[in-house]
């Protein structure tokens, strides 16, 4: 008989239960030899690896070294608490984004998106928003349920703020490549706070996406949600659909007690 | 060359035809002007270089003070000539004086033009004889090198630390496993620059910009790898933006082997005006065709804004007219490597074949061509794995289809600025499958009216139909109405159109007339 | 003794804001300072932050540990529900809010014990107005309202009393473009309230932006004119004996603007009034800047900027001298309060 997980204390999975078996790649600044494979080794020990082997190592060039290291993992996590507390979301599939759009809402939801500021890459927003979307995915302009403008790269935050109280936006989507510079984050934060200068920021879900975002910065940014690598459109168009109802329910309840 | 695909003889010729006289007309439609960036490239090749105070670099303080005074139209040469005969300074000293606030060039007394065009001409033949110097003991050293198998494809592989000293230890990683090119990828923003920045860089945002410090150091180190592994390792970096120009001879200085060049780039996806770039490309090519650098086209990039099944014939149509505008600029066959990408989404049914038919029909339409190949990025979805297996498939058309310069493929693409291993396991890929796969190409015939004949049959006619409307309406109008990459540009829109200057009766610029002759000879 | 002196000034204030110039400028720092001598004094404090604050690492440098945010017994405080559970404290629900956030739907509860706890309130200035609110309501004598990296939005009159502002090595590499970067962000919390009670009544009245013309007339000015960016066309709204005198601005004021109107006032005189201070943005200039090119930037309320605490330490990059810093602040900003809530690691 199968055992089933404790979801309170979950390991890595290799081919039996509670394993920890993990691999890992990395390359070291040491030239290739049998000390740099015990400082592979040593190195998969502070990582917490139990019974580390370097099943790959070879030279890259003078003083490289990459290896591939397979270990056990011992350490586990809490997956009961977290899915509980966190901020999880049953993705839907397009037909059904658009029904609960089409049922709930019963309008279309207008959509705008731009790539902000200096930046240059359109690749993100495009994929969102485009037709053609992601990986054969639908970008949102496929959807029934969405009315979408993409205003393409390096838009001034004041221009797109402008552009989406003009078409009424229920949802404005920049993409933004974060490194530690901060000013790439200042880029993001402008557009909060113009759009809270505009009266526009509690009607209006600020969305923001870039390969290092997280939650935890779209928090702090001030965006209603960010999204990083592994997004697909229907991800976010999941998240506008049942957050845009959720809001609707909230404000009604709220107008009944009132 | 007995064409494997069929392909129609009168067709292809036509394309040719055709796409020589879009070239002719783009020609004409930019000929009487020049831009501040040619200019600053006049200034660079005779030798200014360095920054002021301010750290504005000189060939732009230059460039600034004569346009002030409106007298642009007459070119630099004209300004910088009267002010050697005036001081009897080297253009250097000249610089440095200007950027220190210390010369108007307008206040100096004016020569006779003879006399001027005389002098500067004199200063721009040893100007280039001088490179064409250094360019000589390159080829030496490279000759007593291994450069490589002739008809083996040649590895091109980038590098974008941002740290110009990481990159160099990438590099060494890259020659170690048998990488052939290296090219630095620039910072994101460069292009928009309307200057070069100056000096060595070691903190870069999607790259290292290409300065000529940074050519300086990355050549340096390359060299040293050749010198002491016994096999040559070229370099390459990109003439593109608003300093297309600039690049080429910062590049022709710094011993540069590639570059790429392509104006299309800037047009569509920078929203660089395109007159003023396609006069910046005129000239740019015009160094590099000169000074033996090999080019490759861009066309590449369109794939990753259309689809790739559909906007085939684009591709190929662009191609024909950047060989034109190439060749137009004085660039022999054998330095145009034209673009091409290996971008057909993993889930189309018989995706291989088209792939095949698109790598083999550029192979075929340009036999004197280093063609460029470019692997899969825009469908790869951050699984390394599965990029891993696609790019095996990419390595293998590439060698079945004798693709001379091929850009490899990394695993983690769309993921991050490839970290150094995945640099040396794309290289491995690579070598594997050309060393496997390695005779397939003469060892293959298509089967006539089968799947990759025709469509390459179709692919060609597409193409062919395109050009024909591209010369009715002219390029310009074409990338009006997207053509390209399925973005639209306006003739008048963009940036840097500011920078475009018609000539006046006087203008000189003696580069493109030695460099003319020299071509003619 | 700073912290003493920070709490002297605020403790008559009911909403307090604490404002970052960037990230790692000491935000939270100044904060753990006030709330300990806020205890100190006996007084009851609800918290919350339009960012996320309290948090182990920094979120973009994970090398960063940050300082955690210890809630005296008692205090009230308005974050994502998850992340108060995850604090492990216990804690009474005073009443769940309407405001989701990337972490987690907001709540408002009460820490019997205090301890420390990860604060992330409503982003927006309608949520944080209505979270302190409920706060004072449930006994808080002071709300503490978080900004976040650098947003200013919190130091609105509409939301808070009186605002601290943090600043620091973080902005700049160079000493003196940290002094630079400073003055110009203290001379916006400064700048002042329009003397004319003619763009009061207009402002009353209209429904968005307007110009104010020198007889007297109210012109509408349209969004895409003042947030539309470069290039925008505004000579004709200047134009004449008769052009605007003072653009009273319903929203956001865009250095764009700024710098187009004036290129179209061409050296007259012209005011442009926000509502308040953190309506205004600029980067490449500062409001001294554009009043000696006579275009004085107004507002209708002022900002009370009561202190600026300075962190002369950049992690993992540079530090500057701690007294050398404020003593030339000083001299810049006579007659506002600096100090240094250090140690500082890096």
């Amino acid at each position: 008989m199968r055992e089933t997980a404790d979801l309170s204390a979950v390991r890595p999975y290799g081919d039996h239960l509670n394993d920890g078996l993990v691999q890992v790649t990395f390359t070291l600044p040491v030239p290739y030899g049998l000390a740099a494979r015990h400082a592979a080794l040593e190195l998969a020990r502070t990582m917490r690896l139990t019974e580390p082997e370097v099943v790959h190592y070879q030279r890259l060039c003078d003083g490289y070294t990459y290896f591939v290291v397979i270990g056990q993992c011992r350490q586990s996590v809490d997956f009961a608490t977290l899915r509980e507390g966190a901020f999880d979301i049953q993705y839907l599939t397009e037909h059904e984004i658009d029904r609960l759009i089409e049922e709930q809402i019963g309008r279309r939801v207008v959509v705008i998106g731009a790539s902000t500021g200096t930046d240059t890459h359109s690749v993100g927003i495009d994929a969102m928003l485009n037709l053609k979307g992601l990986d054969g995915r639908h970008g949102l302009e496929a959807y029934h349920g969405f009315e979408v403008h993409n205003l393409g790269s390096q838009v001034p935050n004041a221009r797109l703020v402008e552009r989406a109280i003009a078409v009424n936006a229920d949802a404005i989507l920049v993409s933004q490549t974060v490194t530690q510079q901060n000013l790439h984050l200042h880029n993001l934060t402008e557009l909060v706070e113009i759009a809270e200068a505009e009266g526009i920021r509690d009607r209006t879900l600020l969305i923001c996406g870039g390969p290092r975002v997280s939650h935890e910065l779209a928090k702090e940014l001030g965006f209603d949600a960010g999204f990083s690598k592994g997004t697909y459109p229907d991800h976010v168009g999941t998240y506008i659909a049942k957050e845009l109802v959720a809001r609707r329910a909230i404000a009604s309840t709220t107008a009944t007690a009132g | 060359m007995r064409s494997k695909l069929g392909l129609d003889v009168g067709l292809a010729d036509s394309c040719r035809e055709v796409a020589a006289e879009i070239a002719r007309d783009v020609g004409q439609r930019t000929a009487g002007r020049t831009t501040v960036s040619v200019e600053r490239t006049v200034a660079r090749l005779l030798g200014v270089d360095g920054v002021d105070a301010l750290d504005v670099p000189l060939p732009n303080v230059l460039v600034d003070q004569i346009e002030e005074h409106g007298g642009l139209a007459r070119g630099l040469a004209y300004w910088l000539g009267n002010a050697i005969i005036a001081t009897g300074a080297e253009p250097l000293e000249i610089a440095k004086l200007v950027g220190a606030g210390e010369l108007d060039l307008h206040h100096l007394p004016l020569a006779e033009d003879h006399r001027i065009r005389q002098t500067i001409r004199q200063h721009a033949a040893a100007a280039l004889e001088k490179i064409r110097g250094t360019r000589a003991e390159r080829a030496t050293f490279r000759a007593g090198l291994d450069g490589g198998t002739a008809d083996a494809v040649e590895t091109y592989v980038l590098t974008a630390t941002g740290n110009v000293y990481e990159d160099v230890a990438h590099a060494e990683a890259v020659a170690e496993n048998g990488g052939d090119i290296v090219a630095v990828i620039r910072s994101t923003a460069q292009s928009l620059l309307d200057y070069v920045p100056f000096g060595p860089t070691t903190e870069g945002f999607g790259g290292t910009f290409a300065t000529q410090a940074n050519f300086a150091i990355m050549r340096e180190a390359l060299d040293r790898w050749s010198r002491a592994n016994g096999r040559y390792v070229k370099l390459s970096s990109f003439c593109s933006g608003l300093c297309m120009p600039e690049i080429a001879a910062m590049g022709a200085i710094e011993g540069l082997d590639n570059m790429v060049n392509d104006a299309l780039y800037g047009i569509l996806y920078r929203d660089i005006n395109l007159r003023r770039t396609l006069i910046d490309q005129r000239f740019s090519r015009m160094i590099n065709g000169y000074f033996g650098v090999v080019i490759n086209t861009g066309e590449d990039n369109y794939l990753r804004t259309a689809d790739a099944v559909t906007a085939a014939p684009s591709v190929v149509a662009s191609q024909m007219i950047n060989y034109f505008l190439a060749r137009d600029s004085g660039l022999p066959p054998e330095q145009i490597g034209v673009g091409n990408a290996f971008e057909i989404h993993p889930d189309v049914t018989n995706g291989l074949l088209y792939e095949w038919a698109q790598a083999q029909l550029t192979r075929e339409l340009f036999p004197d061509c280093p063609v460029k190949y470019m692997p899969p990025t825009v469908h790869m979805n951050g699984n390394p794995f599965r990029t891993h297996a696609v790019d095996s498939l990419f390595n293998l058309v590439t060698v079945a289809t004798k693709q001379e310069i091929q850009t490899i493929g990394v695993p983690t693409e769309g993921v991050f600025t490839p970290h150094i291993h995945d640099r040396v396991l794309g290289l491995e890929n690579t070598r594997y499958v050309a060393n496997f796969a390695r005779d397939l190409g003469d060892d293959i015939e298509f089967r006539p009216g089968g799947i990759i004949q025709t469509r390459a049959a179709q692919v060609l006619a597409e193409a062919h139909q395109m050009l024909l409307e591209i010369a009715e309406i002219g390029l310009f109008d074409a990338i009006g109405k997207g053509y390209f990459g399925n973005v639209s540009r306006h003739y008048d829109h963009g940036r840097g159109a500011e920078g475009i200057v018609e000539f006046d009766t006087g203008y000189y610029n003696p580069f493109m007339e030695l460099m003319g002759v020299d071509l003619d000879a | 003794m700073s912290a003493h002196h920070l709490a002297d000034l605020v403790t008559e204030a009911q909403r307090v804001a604490v404002i970052g110039l960037a990230k790692n400028t000491g935000k939270t720092r100044t904060l753990v300072a006030l709330l300990a001598e806020l205890h100190r004094r006996d007084r009851t404090v609800g918290l919350t932050s339009v960012g996320r604050d309290g948090e182990a690492t920094d979120v973009v440098d994970p090398r960063i540990t940050k300082p955690r945010i210890p809630l005296p017994p008692g205090g009230l405080v308005a974050t994502a529900e998850p992340l108060l559970r995850a604090a492990g404290l216990p804690y009474e629900v005073v009443s769940r809010t309407g405001y989701s956030t990337p972490l987690g739907r907001t709540m408002i509860a009460r820490l019997p014990a205090g301890g420390a706890v990860e604060v992330a309130g409503p982003s927006s200035n309608r949520g944080t107005a209505e979270v302190t609110a409920a706060m004072r309501e449930h006994g808080a004598d002071i709300v503490l309202v978080d900004g976040a990296i650098n947003r200013r939005a919190a130091s609105s009159p509409a939301v808070a009393d009186l605002v601290l502002l943090a600043t620091g090595a973080a902005l700049h590499t160079e000493f003196a473009q940290v002094v630079e970067q400073t003055v110009a962000a203290a001379e916006v919390f400064a700048l002042p309230c329009s003397g004319d009670p003619a763009v009061y009544s207009a402002a009353a009245t209209a429904a968005g932006s307007v110009a104010i013309t020198g007889s007297g007339a109210v012109v509408p000015v349209d969004r895409a004119l003042t947030l539309g960016g470069a290039g925008a066309d505004l000579s004709r709204l200047l134009a004449g004996p008769d052009g605007a005198q003072h653009v009273v601005l319903s929203g956001a004021l865009c250095e764009s603007f700024a710098e187009e109107i004036r290129r179209a006032a061409r050296g007259r005189k012209v005011s442009l009034v926000v509502t308040d201070s953190s309506k205004v943005f600029l980067a490449q200039r500062t409001s001294d800047w554009y009043r000696r090119q006579n275009v004085s930037i107004e507002v209708q309320k002022p900002t009370v900027l009561a202190a600026v605490s300075v962190n002369p330490v950049a992690p993992f990059s540079h530090r500057f001298d701690s007294v050398a810093l404020r003593t030339e602040l000083s001299a810049r900003l006579p007659g506002l309060y600096f100090c240094d809530l250090g140690p500082h690691v890096d």
